[in-house]
């Protein structure tokens, strides 16, 4: 979604986020839609000072979302800090359709990991680390999850969201499992509907996907819009190293 | 006062505009590179409402454009470092035109070319198509290493571009100038001498932004392009300076967000203007400035947008 955070000036450009969670509230009403951030510049912080019931202006959905597994077996979360708020909307959905997923959850400290008892409430597996130690597992979440591999099976899939490098290192993971990962990235936007080509990642070409599909504006150009045919890509589609 | 009151009420002011040529139901276009094909607006905007509709430039072949990161916030606007990625002029023609074909709005084609030759074939290959009403032709690019703004901040250069593609199209010719350049005025005059039909200025302004605590660049080119409403008043500026110095119709761009900055370029002596960066923040934001700036002729007694043109009180 793009907020539109002022009237003014500047901050000029609306702001994307993902819907961390939707709660059907009655057929009349709609739904409900949550959006979690982190105050990181002008922008979220003049978000932070908005008071209830202030009228917003946004834009969305836009963009795709996670897919759903097809298969059966166990699921992998993996969010980094702010990341675990592109992936619980993906939890909940997953937890009507009868899957089951395993949340990993990283952060600098134990005040940067957030919603562990949100998923604990959907009836997943929670596992934290952080880098000083102080909660969890001491070290990256990308090293937790290494070493939880060590001693349990392949999960069917991983669903990734946080930084660009633990989101490389989790596709490499996936990758040396050859198990399907899917990452939700974050770049700065300016329109969120495909037109300013300003939010782009380079792609290469995936072995999983017709090349049809990986080049969406213009077959054959490596650079694919976040706002459009992301945020989520699939992480073989994803050139790691230009990024 | 929106169109479409009671219809009791006295006919509005007229607000078609006639640009070298192409038929204008009002004076406000969406300008190149911010309204992708159309079609990304299409579920937001109704796009019969437009003047005119500039499609992203167009080249040849296929461009990749930069490299991340192309674009950056800042005071009042934000630097763009696209590089003209666009699906070239075969998949434009198979899977953009026929959408746009759909609307009554005009569709004017901005065209890029890495030489004079580019150019001209562009110009030459589009004229066959119905769909197009007219070319604008971007002399004005500051993120491609070749064309671009090395065409438009040479007279001579100008020259050549517009004659080129004067002899290769009898569509109306707009030539879009960059502001980065000395004297506007001697460009504005190349180009209506080599053929151009009218003249819209401008394109963004090259500039650059630092992240201080990691010491680089906040764009991969270093260099991008400003838009929004902080480069308003430039583009007021070099509008005013080139209607005195060509007799062809100017086309107002820069930091266009709301009628009454459509207003001034309108006053300064443009005929029509173009709405960029205002696009990306709001959707409908040429919708509502159409809106607007029909209530103002309302209110101040104007029966004609013509009658606005070049009113500038300036001594």
């Amino acid at each position: 979604m793009m907020v539109r955070v002022s009237d003014q000036p500047f901050p000029l450009l609306r702001r994307p986020f993902s819907i961390h969670s939707m709660a059907a509230l009655s057929k009349d009403e709609g739904s409900d839609i949550e959006i979690l951030y982190k105050i990181a510049g002008r922008g979220t912080n003049l978000m932070a000072n908005w008071k209830r019931g202030k009228k917003l202006d946004i834009l969305g959905p836009l963009g795709n979302g996670f897919s759903l597994p097809t298969t059966t077996g166990i699921q992998f979360l993996v969010a980094g800090g702010i990341g675990v708020a592109g992936l619980f909307a993906l939890s909940q959905r997953m937890k009507a359709n009868g899957q089951t997923c395993l949340v990993f959850i990283g952060g600098k400290t134990r005040e940067h990991i957030l919603c562990v008892d949100e998923f604990k409430a959907l009836g997943a597996d929670v596992h934290v680390a952080t880098e000083d130690g102080g909660l969890g597992f001491r070290g990256m979440i990308t090293d937790m999850v290494m070493s939880y591999l060590r001693d349990h099976s392949t999960p069917s899939g991983f669903f990734a969201c946080g930084p660009l490098d633990m989101l490389k290192a989790i596709a490499h993971i996936a990758k040396s499992q050859s198990v399907p990962c899917q990452v939700s990235l974050e770049t700065r936007m300016a329109c969120g509907l495909g037109a300013c080509l300003g939010c782009v990642i380079k792609t290469r070409e995936s072995p999983l996907l017709g090349s049809e599909q990986a080049f969406g504006e213009g077959k054959g150009l490596p650079y694919k819009r976040v706002c459009k045919e992301g945020p989520v890509f699939d992480s073989e589609e994803v050139d790691w190293g230009v990024v | 006062m929106r169109s479409g009151g009671p219809k009791t009420e006295a006919p509005g002011p007229r607000m078609s505009v006639d640009i070298a040529g192409i038929k204008l139901k009002n004076p406000v276009m969406a300008a190149s590179g911010t309204f992708g094909y159309g079609e990304e607006f299409a579920s937001l905007v109704d796009l019969n409402r437009l003047g005119a509709i500039i499609t992203k430039g167009i080249s040849l072949e296929p461009m990749e454009g930069n490299p991340p990161p192309r674009i950056v916030e800042t005071v009042g606007g934000m630097i763009n470092s696209i590089g003209l990625q666009n699906v070239g002029l075969q998949a434009f023609v198979k899977d953009k035109l026929p959408f746009l074909g759909q609307f009554t709005t005009p569709l004017i084609a901005n065209i890029f070319g890495g030489t004079i030759r580019e150019f001209g074939e562009l110009a030459k290959r589009l004229g066959d198509f119905p769909g197009i009403a007219g070319l604008e032709v971007n002399i004005s690019c500051p993120n491609v290493t070749k064309g671009g703004v090395l065409f438009g901040a040479d007279p001579k250069m100008a020259h050549r571009v517009v004659r080129t593609v004067r002899r290769s199209t009898h569509l109306p010719i707009i030539v879009k100038l960059s502001p980065n350049v000395t004297d506007i005025a001697l460009i504005a005059k190349a180009v209506e001498e080599a053929g151009g039909d009218a003249i819209s200025i401008m394109n963004t302004l090259m500039a650059m932004a630092i992240d201080p605590q990691s010491r680089r660049p906040l764009l991969s080119t270093v260099i991008g392009g400003l838009s929004g409403p902080a480069i308003k008043p430039v583009a007021l500026r070099l509008v005013w300076q080139a209607v005195s110095a060509v007799k062809v119709p100017v086309i107002g761009i820069g930091g266009i967000m709301t009628a009454t900055d459509a207003l001034e370029f309108i006053i300064a002596g443009a005929r029509a203007v173009q709405v960029g960066t205002a696009n990306f923040v709001k959707p409908t934001a040429c919708l509502e400035i159409i809106d607007d700036i029909e209530a103002y002729l309302r209110e101040n007694g104007f029966e004609d947008i013509g009658q606005l043109v070049g009113t500038l009180r300036a001594s």
